[in-house]
């Protein structure tokens, strides 16, 4: 049976790397032998470290400075009327797609962006720099908080009232989309219809009755109202002032008692003060919180949030022997901590099952199982090799040129990055039946394969950007290799890295002699010889034309394969 | 049969009567008529799948003249009209009262291809006790059941549809009889319709054959042959898998794509009216599928989309609920199925 029992002892190599493959953006050699000495538990307390601080806002190539600073320190809180919100907006994106590359060997980042996954926003639909902006530092304020405060405060948010329909929902022309989704979606989750209008979880008066707690709210363009939890800009309640010239009063919230359906225990939600006939701002709060609280109280609710971490960090499929083991007592974490999410993953990546450690069967082993995302497989290249972009504070022309060209081919690699084609995300993250398997589409996978050729210099055109992956140089000088000239020790480090399956001899007998060599005839010592000539011609010579030309080789062969694709 | 009693027979909700193939429709829901139809399909059509992603107003595409009051009142706001300029355009006066509709006025083309016999309608197509979830919608239209009872499925009906006349797939195929892909999806994604049961889907998605193919061919070296007992072994197959399919046809799409030649059709491309236009990315689909078509392409279903038609707040304008996004949506949708049509027939079909 799948377990959540934790395992013992120092993790070694192998589990180290499935570790911190699936909870950072990709760990360097020297950071998987690290960790290779740790046990479960002291690898995870390392991964929740927060002491990093959190990154500085993007810059405005025009001004040289942020746009989206709410406290006005480094920036206003808005771009001027006039900036080019497109533009603004391709800023943001390769500044969190840096952030991802850059991230520290932690968590936070890595929950910040399953909460995209997640909680999505789209571009086209938003149409704020800011509001995108804003609703990311969100995310990272409560990566390692409640997922459930988190939800009180994104039901507000500015980018969500826009791209759910939240700021058109008033008391009376109430909009259900904000609502419905929020069930259907990002909550409690829908179940079949077991009659009409009653979908298990909820039903569709319970859509109404939510619609009307979520009235009155709209998007606040100016980003000077903040959040008094999180200090970041926040939609705003309509209101206008009482006579008593102090109480603020909600002019389009529904005032009235909402009752929820038996689905919630026909829970009773209504403003606790009403003044004047309307309700009071703060009284609108108590309801928006009421509300989440009793969502959040339902085991389903904790299952929904379980599997979505599940098919994040595990696997995409969930059989009902996980749904039953992992699921269910991972939901029941969640629900005990708050919605802490790292509650919940403390237990998950400490667990047997997570290293397949809970029992001897081999065909629902998980390590390697995962296809990598358009991002996991960029940030894991750029930190496996170590390369370098153009400071993104302030050699902001460079970077942003260089960064856009990388979040172009994550969109060529079939993440439509902060564009997913619909609300509830990214097909990967949600889609049936094939989750995970949306990556690979004939379109997207042969992208992927070219993603060596996004990195290396090649000899005969120097490519105009400012990152690359100088093979030879990593060979040598990286300190992974102790005796370049050793094709055998080459093989396995990059192999090792490259893949999180083992392969078997004779494809890595392919690689090494077909590939790499390109003797695939000759006998194999004499092969390898063929490589230390090579390589030694190179050092006394100084000209490392045809070594880059193998290492290159390899080097792309090794990622155009099904097998580097896994993680 | 004739379009027009076509549009009588199941304009009013029951599709009784109506086959497809030579198989009832209310039999097709169940697996058994899929083979059936995919017994009779020994022919050269085709099928061109045009989804409008987001859920499109229905109501607003066919204004139903028969009960144009309730129509009107219950949405005022952003009704079509019926009178003066900009208002509805009636289909088919000859038809039964009760299955009497108007098209939204920016379908002009649809008029014409219907006058042409070219266009036929089926309203209130549907699952049972609908729930109102676009996701769940997309899927049942999709997958070609709800799951209930003989329709629990976890594939694409086009994906058992062709897995009924093409068995074998992937490992039979192409062979000398079907040296095509057998599903076509013009986007960057693979859609749940060509999911089989088992397996890779029975489709792949290209953007422009010649440009596919450059790809496909500039990398890949040889797949794996051996695969580990776990689940990454299980992923591992069907990534190679795709990758063989893709290898496998990317040739034979560019050179089909390359012997047919240019269209002489000039496509229609975006709103002529000052409204919140958008590009008609429906227009290059449609014209690379009859070039395909034009270079002898085998292929049995295509499937395209049009996205943008959760139009929430954006539906119409407030001066004038003819004018809008839903509007550009119908304009750029019709015209591009008109021009299609033209291309066909200017290349011979």
């Amino acid at each position: 049976m799948a377990s959540l029992n934790e395992i013992t002892g120092v993790l070694g190599r192998t589990q180290a790397a499935h570790l911190l493959r699936r909870a950072t953006f990709g760990p360097t050699i020297q950071e998987i032998d690290q960790f290779a000495a740790y046990t479960a538990t002291e690898a995870m307390d390392l991964l929740l470290d927060d002491s990093a601080e959190n990154p500085v806002p993007p810059i405005d190539t025009t001004t040289g400075m942020t746009w989206v600073d709410p406290t006005g320190v480094n920036g206003p809180a808005k771009a001027a009327a006039e900036r080019e919100q497109d533009e603004l907006f391709e800023f943001f994106q390769s500044w969190h797609m840096d952030v991802m590359r850059q991230a520290p060997l932690t968590l936070k980042e890595r929950i910040t962006w399953f909460l995209h996954t997640h909680l999505p926003a789209r571009w086209s639909e938003i149409r704020s720099s800011e509001a995108i902006y804003y609703q990311n530092c969100l995310y990272r304020h409560y990566a390692l908080g409640s997922f459930k405060e988190l939800f009180k405060k994104i039901c507000v948010d500015n980018a969500w009232l826009v791209y759910l329909d939240g700021y058109t929902n008033r008391k009376n022309s109430p909009n259900e989309n904000f609502a419905r989704e929020m069930f259907e979606l990002y909550s409690i989750g829908k179940s079949t219809q077991i009659a009409e209008g009653d979908y298990t979880n909820y039903t569709e008066d319970d859509i109404k009755e939510a619609t009307r707690i979520l009235t009155g709210w709209m998007f606040d363009d100016t980003f000077s109202y903040l959040d008094a939890d999180t200090g970041l800009p926040i939609g705003k309640m309509r209101s206008h002032m009482a006579g008593d010239g102090v109480t603020e009063l909600a002019t389009e919230h529904d005032a009235g008692q909402k009752t929820f359906t038996s689905k919630f225990g026909d829970q009773m939600i209504e403003p606790s003060a009403l003044v004047e006939n309307y309700p009071t701002v703060e009284a609108t709060y108590a309801e928006l919180d009421e509300m989440i609280e009793m969502i959040f109280a339902q085991l389903e609710t904790g299952k929904f949030i379980a599997r979505k971490l599940y098919r994040f960090f595990v696997y995409h499929f969930i059989s009902s022997e996980v749904e039953s083991d992992i699921i269910g007592p991972l939901a029941q974490v969640l629900i005990d901590n708050d919605y802490s999410i790292i509650e919940a993953l403390k237990v998950l990546l400490k667990s047997e099952h997570f290293y397949d450690a809970d029992d001897a069967v081999k065909e629902n082993d998980n390590i390697g199982a995962l296809i990598k995302s358009p991002v996991d497989l960029f940030t894991g290249l750029f930190r496996l090799f170590d390369i370098q972009f153009a400071d993104r504070d302030t050699n902001t022309e460079t970077f942003y040129g260089d960064m856009g060209y990388v979040v172009s081919k994550l969109v060529d690699q079939g993440l439509n990055f902060y564009e997913p084609f619909e609300v509830a995300g990214y097909p990967a993250y949600h889609q049936i039946p094939g989750y995970n398997r949306n990556w690979i589409t004939t379109y997207a996978l042969a992208h992927r394969y070219q993603a060596g050729g996004v990195l290396l210099k090649t000899l005969d055109q120097g490519t105009e950007r400012g990152f690359q992956l100088d093979v030879v140089d990593w060979v040598e000088n990286s300190g992974h290799i102790t005796d370049p000239s050793d094709s055998l020790e080459l093989m396995d480090v990059l192999v090792n890295n490259l893949f999180a399956v083992d392969i078997t001899q004779e494809r890595y007998d392919y690689f090494l002699y077909t590939v790499f060599i390109g003797f695939p005839e000759e006998d194999p010592v004499y092969a390898r010889g063929l490589w230390s000539t090579e390589w030694n011609v190179y050092k006394s010579s100084g000209d490392d034309t045809e070594v880059r030309i193998l290492l290159e080789r390899l080097l792309t062969a090794l990622i155009e394969t099904p097998e580097f694709q896994l993680y | 049969m004739k379009r027009r009693q076509f549009i009588r027979n199941v304009a009013y909700g029951s599709a009784a009567g109506l086959t497809l193939g030579g198989v009832p429709m209310n039999l097709l829901a169940a697996n058994g008529g899929l083979k059936q139809l995919a017994a009779a399909s020994n022919n050269d059509k085709v099928l061109v799948f045009i989804q409008l992603h987001g859920g499109n107003d229905g109501l607003n595409t066919l204004i139903p003249i028969s009960q144009y009051s309730d129509y009107y009142n219950l949405r005022p706001n952003i009704a079509i009209k019926h009178t003066g300029t900009r208002s509805y355009i009636e289909v088919d006066e000859t038809v039964e009262e009760a299955a009497r509709v108007g098209l939204h006025p920016d379908m002009l083309s649809f008029k014409e291809m219907y006058d042409e016999e070219k266009v036929a309608i089926i309203q209130n197509v549907g699952y049972p006790d609908m729930n109102l979830s676009h996701f769940r919608g997309r899927d049942v239209v999709f997958m070609g059941g709800d799951e209930s009872g003989d329709n629990d499925y976890n594939s694409g009906w086009m994906g058992r549809y062709l897995d009924n006349i093409y068995p074998g797939y992937p490992e039979a195929y192409p062979n000398e009889s079907m040296l095509d892909p057998i599903g076509i999806e013009l986007s960057g994604t693979l859609s749940l319709a060509f999911h089989r049961e088992n397996g890779i889907p029975i489709g792949l998605n290209i953007g422009s054959p010649e440009q596919f193919y450059q790809l496909i061919s500039s990398v890949g070296v040889e797949p794996p042959i051996a695969f580990p007992e776990s689940h990454a072994g299980e992923e591992l197959r069907y990534i190679m898998e795709f990758e063989k399919k893709s290898n496998e046809y990317a040739g034979r799409l560019r050179d089909v794509y390359q012997s047919a030649s240019e269209s002489t059709v000039e496509y229609r491309h975006g709103y002529p009216y000052a409204s919140p236009g958008r590009a008609n990315n429906l227009a290059s689909q449609l014209k690379l599928i009859a070039r395909l078509l034009a270079g002898g392409v085998k292929t049995k279903i295509f499937l395209c989309r049009i996205g943008g038609f959760d139009t929430h707040g954006e539906q119409v304008e407030e001066y004038d609920s003819s004018l809008g996004l839903h509007a550009a949506l119908l304009y750029n949708m019709s015209t591009a199925v008109q021009d299609f049509y033209n291309d066909l027939k200017a290349r011979g079909n």
